[in-house]
């Protein structure tokens, strides 16, 4: 099975912060789309469809942003994974794309949450985890305990991610956090779920990015010549049931989600250049990469703190700063992502750019549901 | 956990409970142990506890682990 990549005509991005009321989820969403049409040079008409990935929206959130942007009448859909719902977006508009149904299509990953979210995120309350006080800091604090105790890791290797996640971000116009934090900050700030503290935490965000996604005849009605980066194929996995008392770090979902990449985009994971790592925590950064086999199982804590994964080293991990810095509006991040994947693989990343960069891969992780390793995972591997 | 959605008291103990004898593992809420106190594994016992009431006014009856006090210490 091959589909045809989907190639980025534009992207465009509504700075990841928190809002006050009047910056609707609606006015978020047509700022991004706005953004990546003019980063196109193209026109609403050329439109053929919107893929609209939220999670907290509402009902038709999607439609209610196609009337105020002016897609009024066109095909709308809305995509919820949770965290991963952005990516999805993304991966149902590659599916239409490849499949002939439409030739231009914008996405948009859009959440207001700073209104209505507060004291972090959790799964639907008829989930038996959420029903015994499960939100998602808890499992990965419980992550990290394990990972310290069979890895013999440190807690400042765990607190490295958000350290050098921060450090990125200062390059990253679109960031929520903008500024370097030192190790000594993340040690000591307010716990959370021991061993994390708050730096260790993705916060709770308002932001929309917008990608407009378009097939050969597409780019050739919006009139483009050059190269264009390409999505050459978007992973999707769902958590497996679990039995039995087994590592809680095996991160087989990751495992599976990363062969899913491989195979959909016909390349491999020593061609990845830089990845795009959902570090909703900071453990989670270094499992999940360790998970998709980026990083040897047990060192992606040391790599971290040597360096290995900071723009500059062998394998980059969100060079954007990532959720942690970036901020975490969860439907909006699958699709930020491919906002800066697109940018590094234009070469036009500024101070946070991966030199030479020509693959790159993100991962997002939506959700939990009780007895299983995850919600859902999405894996899409950009090329210029 | 030291934070939590409006409506949920903190701090308040998750974890992991393994039950080797029959390969299952439960999320599940740990008490009779200061948060700070809790580390990989500690012996466990279950116990029922409240667990909230049904929209007729029921009492609902779920489970809970307690920390089993180490040897040589007497239970409180």
């Amino acid at each position: 099975m091959s589909l045809a990549p989907a190639h980025v005509a534009g992207v465009g991005m509504v700075r990841f912060g928190k809002y006050p009321a009047e910056v609707t989820l609606e006015r978020m969403a047509v700022g991004a789309a706005r953004a990546a049409l003019a980063d196109a040079g193209a026109a609403l008409d050329a439109v053929d469809g919107l893929y609209v990935g939220h999670v907290f929206g509402g009902p038709v959130a999607g439609q209610r942003i196609a009337a105020q942007l002016g897609l009024d009448g066109r095909p709308v859909s809305n995509h919820e994974n949770y965290c991963a719902s952005g990516a999805t977006a993304v991966r149902e508009a590659w599916v239409a794309l490849a499949a002939g149904l439409h030739d231009v299509v914008v996405v948009i990953g859009v959440e207001k949450m700073t209104d209505r979210i507060s004291g972090g995120v959790r799964p639907d309350p008829g989930d038996l985890d959420a029903a015994v006080g499960y939100v998602m800091a808890a499992g990965h604090a419980m992550s990290a305990r394990r990972y310290l105790a069979d890895h013999g890791a440190t807690r400042e290797q765990i607190a490295a991610v958000a350290v050098k996640n921060h450090a990125h971000s200062v390059h990253n116009p679109y960031a929520q956090y903008q500024k370097p934090v030192s190790l000594e900050q993340v040690l000591g700030a307010r716990p959370i779920a021991e061993p994390l503290g708050l730096l260790d935490c993705s916060p709770i965000s308002d932001g929309a990015a917008a990608v407009l996604l378009a097939s050969p005849a597409g780019l050739r009605r919006l009139g483009i010549t050059g190269p264009t980066p390409r999505v050459l194929g978007v992973g999707l996995v769902s958590g497996g049931v679990l039995t039995g008392t087994g590592d809680l770090n095996a991160e087989d979902v990751s495992r599976r989600a990363g062969e899913e990449a491989w195979k959909l985009a016909g390349v491999g994971p020593e061609e990845i250049d830089l990845v795009e790592m959902h570090d909703c925590f900071t453990i989670a950064e270094i499992v999940r990469m360790e998970g998709l086999g980026l990083i040897p199982r047990g060192q992606g804590a040391a790599w971290t703190a040597d360096g290995h994964t900071s723009v500059g080293g062998r394998l980059p991990v969100n060079p954007s700063g990532g959720l942690l810095s970036r901020g975490h509006p969860v439907g909006a991040t699958g699709a930020a992502q491919v906002c800066e994947l697109t940018w590094q693989l234009r070469g036009t990343a500024g101070g946070r750019q991966v030199e030479g960069a020509r693959t790159g891969l993100a991962y997002c992780k939506g959700g939990t549901v009780n007895g299983t390793d995850g919600g859902s995972v999405t894996t899409v591997v950009m090329a210029r | 956990m030291r934070q939590a959605p409006p409506g949920v008291a903190v701090p308040y103990v998750l974890a992991q409970v393994d039950l080797p004898d029959d390969d299952v593992r439960l999320l599940t809420t740990v008490v009779g142990a200061a948060p700070e106190d809790v580390a990989l594994d500690l012996p466990v016992t279950l116990e029922l506890a409240p667990f909230g009431t049904a929209a007729d006014g029921t009492a609902l009856l779920g489970y809970r682990f307690r920390v089993r006090p180490s040897r040589g210490e007497v239970p409180a």
